[in-house]
């Protein structure tokens, strides 16, 4: 109790109310599963902080975390399975040791670092790009999926669709620079040992044509694993989501979460635990329905 | 010290099957190829020397740093990288905003990384070890129950469990080591306990179990030798994802506390003077950089020393 | 099953001299090294050899799949009158397939496992015979139920839409070389097509490889360890060690007269069913190290015969007519 208030000045009356409305006088067992109770009715308690539902709080700002998780994804799968298709292929070539090196220190780099010298380098130095935030007050459009990318689109605005492009680019290079470089690696190996097998041999003294091989036989197979870890991938990246959106000002879950922390606002982090759990449950989930409709041996 | 000893007793197995001999003398003269061929690899032996190069600047932090790191100067707030405009050679890298010598504090930093990426490593895997001989050798309840912890804790994703505990038990240098430690020991456990099973299968330990010897005995002399190389390639990869945790921690203000220097913080410190003094944050980082790259590369070419089987000419 | 060849008819493949060697971390490897074959259309040819014989990389030469660290060193390769060794990728996967046509030894693994099998088949169709692409989807999927049956594989239509792990070892082998006859080539090299599969299928695979050959009157080399194979299907046979070819022949001449130490070494070591209770003879010591050859004969370590004029590299003589050893202890 007194963790969570702090230095808060406070009356015994308050404690005892407050110890009564969060259930604290009850015994450990009963708070769980009144916990539980509440949590399948969606119902978190209030924010301490902010005097609503937890969970109001949180859906409010979950929109802008998918939108940040979901860009970066789609950069880093765009980028990186390609490079690591083109570095397995053209192994031992400048391609490959290239792709291995930038995936290497793509991996050994910090995030949250990498983000503010990519703030440095191209909001500060170069002012391509804005410092920080989600969009710029004056291009604000009406809200309608919570997605800035469709909903200005939605609305019409051009300018406004740039904007937010602009506010997004920073981030999603940031967040799916972990991801992606964890990703090439796996494509990469994954191919490798999929272009030892025989049957790309048996393709290949079949005549078929090289691109044939490469994409239909060799990469169909390749990115099973691939297509496995970036499941299991995005559901780490709401970890980093947390530092990203702290650092870029985003007005997402994360950031919400790391403030409702240091402000002990024990409601909120809780219930954001969860949901988080939840996502990284479904995810994995995701993965092994993925794993099993591409993987025809595990199918039938 | 080589990995697997010349016991007497092991002797007193090997001979009734010439195969298991030949196990045997396969993994003894293995494991000085692996030296050599570790040593071949440039680049590998390049990381490790950065790797051990850091290790002796945590040491011997008070010799290497030509300032007291926590020693404010106003005078010299944000002053600029020696070569640049404003700056000089007394503090090359600049000064921070309460006008601390960055170099030294980034030498200091060395401390709290290395400490805490090595302990953290060290009592992961030896729990780690322990649990996943037992889970993998004597299976049934054991087994049950350390795997079922292991993958309700594998389900948490690192940094939210790690953050959660900090916010519970506090920020400082020891309850990093044990936030990590929590989530850590997993992936060592997974990994032996993966090995164990393997292994249990191949004749010496049924030939050991055929002359009596105790459970507990084959767990440690046995199996534990054979095991242990993919373990130590896992313990070194993942230090460098440690040592990125922690100074994910500290950014966020959880780690160490000031006016104790750790790169993690230092890149905190200097986000508030992104506009005008970008060499705050910007060296401290680089030195996360560099410590965890080396690190992954020293432990690729481990691995590849161990099992050339799996490395790419 | 012996039929003798006619002479009259050039080779349709003439491999002369040919040496492929890797560029490993140990030093080079001479997987092939001098080698010279002469196989005449519509013959079946023998290649008899343990592993690391280099049986199997001198056909991979010929079809142009040796990959870095492997290089053809020297040789040259005439397939219907056309060299090979200089042949682009291009060139190369046009005869790939249409002209000549090899099947591998493990079924599971040649087949791609998350391909079903009417497209395993009928891209090659579609890639090597204009015609039948031409005529649509209908005509392809007939051609290819049309070999399914061929080699036998029960309820063919229906299957044509399974993966390779849903058959049996046989029928994937059977599957195999429906791929390779699809757009019946010249030339099939069949590479231990019965080292997997139980004796019982084994028999049926050979026959039926027979069976097509007289059919479409196609040539096929079959590569195997297994001599008994090779006496029943193989016109002649050429027996290899170490990279070279050692003796070669009428496969009854090999099978009932072999004069090569290893060849004589090969045909005591197979148990018969009407000597039980003798002894076993396996061919004493192992193949040696294919890097550092010393200048002498290769099986020198394990000849019954050796001598010390054996002490040097000793080179192919012809017998007769059909008939080449590589032996200096063998009397023309």
């Amino acid at each position: 109790m007194q963790i969570m208030l702090g230095d808060q000045h406070v009356t015994p009356e308050m404690e005892q109310t407050l110890r009564k409305d969060m259930g604290l006088d009850l015994p450990i067992q009963e708070r769980f599963f009144r916990f539980l109770y509440n949590a399948s009715r969606g119902n978190f308690g209030r924010s301490f902080f902010h005097r609503r539902p937890v969970m109001e709080v949180i859906l409010e700002r979950l929109p802008a975390t998918i939108e940040l998780t979901l860009c970066a994804m789609l950069i880093a799968i765009i980028v990186s399975i390609p490079l690591g298709v083109l570095a397995a292929v053209r192994k031992g070539t400048i391609y490959d040791r290239t792709s291995v090196v930038t995936a290497m220190v793509g991996v050994s780099m910090p995030g949250f670092w990498f983000g503010i010298i990519l703030i440095i380098l191209f909001s500060i130095n170069l002012h391509w790009l804005p410092v920080s935030g989600r969009s710029t007050f004056s291009l604000s459009v009406p809200s309608v999926t919570g997605m800035l990318l469709i909903d200005t689109l939605l609305a019409g605005r051009v300018d406004s669709f740039i904007d937010a492009v602009k506010h997004l680019i920073l981030p999603t290079i940031t967040l799916g620079m972990a991801m992606g470089a964890t990703l090439m690696q796996v494509t990469r190996a994954s191919m490798m040992e999929v272009l030892k097998q025989d049957y790309i041999l048996f393709a290949e003294a079949k005549g078929l044509k090289r691109r044939r091989v490469t994409f239909l036989h060799a990469l169909k197979n390749a990115l099973i694993p691939t297509v496995t870890v970036a499941a299991i991938q995005t559901g780490q990246l709401l970890g980093g989501n947390m530092i990203i959106e702290t650092i870029f000002g985003w007005p997402g879950v994360g950031s919400l979460v790391v403030r409702a922390i240091f402000n002990r606002n024990y409601p909120l982090v809780q219930a954001a635990v969860l949901i988080y759990v939840m996502i990284y449950v479904l995810m994995n989930f995701i993965a092994d329905i993925l794993y099993t409709v591409l993987n025809p041996k595990v199918r039938i | 010290m080589m990995v697997t000893d010349t016991d007497p007793s092991e002797n007193v197995f090997n001979n009734n099957a010439g195969g298991i001999n030949q196990v045997e003398e396969k993994t003894v003269s293995l494991f000085s190829i692996n030296i050599r061929n570790f040593l071949s690899n440039h680049l590998a032996v390049f990381a490790s020397i950065i790797v051990i190069s850091a290790i002796v600047v945590s040491i011997f932090s008070p010799w290497f740093a030509p300032h007291d790191p926590n020693k404010t100067n106003l005078f010299l707030r944000l002053q600029p990288p020696a070569w640049m405009e404003g700056g000089d050679w007394r503090h090359p890298l600049g000064a921070d905003h309460l006008g601390r010598d960055i170099l030294s504090r980034i030498i200091y930093g060395t401390r709290v990384s290395i400490t805490v990426g090595f302990s953290v490593i060290f009592i992961a895997t030896s729990i780690g070890i322990l649990t996943g001989l037992v889970a993998g050798y004597l299976k049934g309840y054991f087994d049950i129950v350390i795997s079922t912890i292991v993958d309700i804790l594998l389900g948490f994703p690192y940094l939210i469990f790690a953050i959660a505990l900090m916010a519970a038990m506090g920020p400082g240098f020891q309850n990093i080591i044990l936030a990590l430690v929590y989530k850590e020991w997993v992936i060592p456990c997974r990994v032996v306990r993966g090995e164990t099973l393997a292994i249990k299968e191949i004749e010496y330990v049924e030939a050991a179990q055929a002359v009596g010897a105790s459970r507990f005995h084959i767990m440690l002399r046995e199996i534990l030798p054979n095991i242990l190389s993919p373990v130590i390639v896992v313990a070194t990869t993942r230090m460098a994802t440690v040592i990125i945790l922690e100074s994910s921690l500290s950014f966020l203000g959880l780690g160490v506390q000031p006016p104790t220097a750790s790169w993690g913080n230092m890149v905190a410190d200097g986000r508030e003077f992104m506009l005008e003094a970008w060499w705050v944050s910007t060296f401290s980082g680089i030195a996360i950089l560099i410590l965890v790259l080396s690190m992954n590369i020293a432990s690729l070419g481990l691995r590849d020393a161990f099992d050339p089987r799996f490395s790419e000419s | 099953m012996e039929k003798e060849t006619s002479n009259s008819l050039p080779p349709l493949l003439k491999i002369e001299n040919l040496s492929t060697y890797f560029d490993t971390h140990s030093g080079l490897v001479k997987a092939v090294d001098g080698v010279d074959i002469k196989l005449y259309p519509g013959e079946c040819l023998g290649v008899v050899g343990e592993s690391g014989s280099g049986k199997s990389v001198t056909f991979l030469s010929v079809m142009g799949l040796i990959k870095k660290p492997g290089r053809i060193a020297s040789g040259t390769i005439q397939f219907d009158g056309r060299e090979l060794t200089i042949f682009n990728p291009r060139q190369y996967r046009c005869i790939r397939g249409k002209e000549i046509a090899m099947t591998l030894q493990d079924s599971l693994t040649a087949l791609n496992p998350s391909i079903k099998i009417i497209n395993q088949i009928s891209e090659v169709l579609k890639e090597h015979d204009q015609e039948i692409a031409a005529q649509g989807k209908t005509a392809i999927k007939n051609r290819a139920v049309e070999m399914m049956k061929l080699v036998g594989i029960p309820d063919a239509e229906n299957r044509l839409k399974n993966y390779p792990h849903q058959f049996s070892g046989g029928m994937r082998q059977r599957i195999m070389i429906a791929i390779a006859l699809a757009c019946k080539p010249k030339l099939l090299i069949a590479d231990e097509p019965t080292t997997a599969l139980d004796v019982t299928i084994q028999a049926q695979v050979l026959n039926l490889i027979a069976d097509i050959r007289k059919e479409l009157k196609m040539s096929v080399i079959i590569i195997t360890h297994n001599l008994g194979v090779v006496a029943e299907y193989a016109d002649r046979t050429v027996v290899m060690y170490a990279g070279q070819i050692v003796e070669s022949g009428f496969t009854r001449d090999v099978i009932l007269n072999p004069r090569h130490p290893y060849s004589q070494g090969l045909l005591k070591s197979i148990p018969r069913l009407s000597e039980l209770d003798k002894a076993i003879h396996p061919i004493p010591g192992q193949v040696s190290d294919l890097v550092n050859l010393p200048a002498q004969c290769r099986f020198f370590s394990r000849c019954s015969q050796r001598s010390d004029e054996c002490r040097k590299d000793i080179p192919i003589r012809k017998l007769n007519n059909h008939c080449e050893v590589r032996c200096l202890k063998v009397e023309a």
